[in-house]
């Protein structure tokens, strides 16, 4: 799936040189955070690069919630980016969101890799790149697991906003997903 | 009685808990009185880092108190201050400049991660009326040959056995208290109870090391930062109103 300019917003955290520490600026970063994402936006990219450092309570009350509330709603924008992390900003990330098993798709350069998730996801996603567009049974096959394990994984994917799911018609007939990941 | 007359060497942590301890007392009507320190050096430093100011409004000051020509030392320290939910963020964001300009970006982000979780504790569930007090200073390494920093925080909330115990639904002892609170067995319905667990992992990064003393109530940990941490817990004979933190970290 490739981005479409008009639909992708970048959401800048912080001023230059930010130091971000408490559960408060946390809410407020939140809130901030919601106003300005438009109801068609299909990227959001969120820019850490002011932020010098930021702490585990600020991240887990802005960026660990914003992904808690995306991963139990279908609205919102199709995929989230975090850029612009440094070692300390990735790692606190990884903190906050690792408790609560969830998963931030970082840009890396021309990568995207998925922060803090486990081995068995990350491969999933690499896999998940390389096919483009797919089918859950595709998955399931070139990785050797069960439909419903590859189901599962794919969830957790479309939770972080990594994927991007839409419904449509198998061939025999009845519904089924097609699953896409975001190209750079 | 805040009786200083016998301090040869004073951290962050005595100065922030000398002004934490008078304002308590005063707050319960208690007459304060500090002793300067007999070493004039003590005493000019006690007034450099603000201890002698920020008493002066109720307490009497017992002892020759030396006049200075105040420099610009902000890139090195902070001077006692007193941290509230409202000016906490202004605190951290000079902490923050301060440590990483001068421990360098990696060491000094993550001293920043750890001072600011422990501010955040004292302003949230350690604060109380009486408020809260933090001190930092750079140590350059001329005379230790460990340069570093070193931060403190002293509140008078209601102490991390009070706060746990209500959180577990347990009558928690101190020093075991603070272990649970240490070793992150404690996940409150909100997320929280995290943040000193995370001191483990994050403090340490890019330094030689480090130490985190907690004492609370009537218990202190003390814990050397490093990969494979260790810690003690004990008990102390005069309880403390609330907790007092301090981070002492070594840089290569």
């Amino acid at each position: 799936m490739k981005p479409d300019p008009a639909t992708t917003v970048t959401y800048d955290v912080g001023q230059p040189r930010a130091f971000l520490s408490t559960r408060e600026r946390g809410r407020k970063v939140l809130h901030d955070l919601e106003d300005r994402i438009p109801p068609d936006a299909s990227l959001l990219v969120i820019n850490f690069a002011n932020v010098e450092a930021m702490t585990v309570s600020f991240t887990d009350e802005f960026l660990r919630k914003y992904y808690s509330t995306l991963a139990t709603q279908d609205d919102g924008p199709a995929c989230v980016l975090v850029t612009g992390l440094n070692n300390d900003t990735r790692e606190t990330i990884v903190i906050a969101f690792e408790r609560r098993e969830l998963i931030a798709l970082e840009r890396l350069g021309d990568d995207l890799v998925p922060l803090a998730a486990s081995d068995v996801l990350s491969d999933t996603f690499k896999l998940a790149r390389a096919l483009g567009t797919f089918t859950a049974t595709a998955v399931a096959e070139k990785m050797g697991i069960s439909a419903p394990n590859a189901n599962n994984r794919l969830k957790r994917l479309v939770a972080a906003r990594a994927l991007v799911r839409r419904r449509g018609v198998a061939e025999r007939g009845g519904k089924e997903f097609s699953y896409s990941a975001l190209e750079l | 009685m805040l009786d200083a007359r016998g301090l040869q060497w004073v951290s962050p942590l005595e100065l922030a808990a000398i002004v934490t301890m008078g304002t308590v007392a005063d707050a319960r009507g208690r007459e304060v009185r500090l002793l300067v320190p007999h070493d004039p050096k003590i005493a000019s430093y006690l007034v450099r880092m603000n201890v002698v100011e920020l008493l002066k409004p109720f307490a009497e000051i017992d002892g020759a108190v030396p006049i200075q020509e105040r420099r610009d030392h902000s890139d090195k320290l902070l001077e006692v201050a007193e941290v509230t939910p409202t000016n906490i963020e202004v605190v951290c964001d000079r902490l923050g400049l301060l440590v990483t300009e001068r421990l360098g970006p990696e060491a000094g982000r993550a001293a920043f991660d750890s001072l600011a979780e422990l501010l955040n504790n004292a302003t949230t569930h350690g604060y109380s009326k009486t408020g809260a007090f933090t001190a930092a200073q750079l140590y350059s390494g001329t005379l230790s040959r460990t340069p570093g920093f070193e931060f403190a925080v002293c509140d008078c909330g209601d102490g991390i056995q009070k706060v746990l115990s209500s959180a577990t639904n347990q009558d928690l002892e101190g020093p075991a208290a603070l272990e649970l609170a240490l070793n992150g067995g404690v996940r409150r319905a909100e997320g929280r109870g995290h943040g000193l667990p995370n001191l483990w992992r994050q403090a340490i990064r890019g330094c030689k090391g480090g130490e985190l003393m907690l004492r609370s109530g009537g218990a202190v940990a003390t814990a050397k930062l490093r990969s494979d941490p260790i810690s003690i817990y004990s008990r102390v004979a005069e309880p403390v109103d609330g907790t007092w933190a301090w981070l002492r970290v070594r840089v290569p």
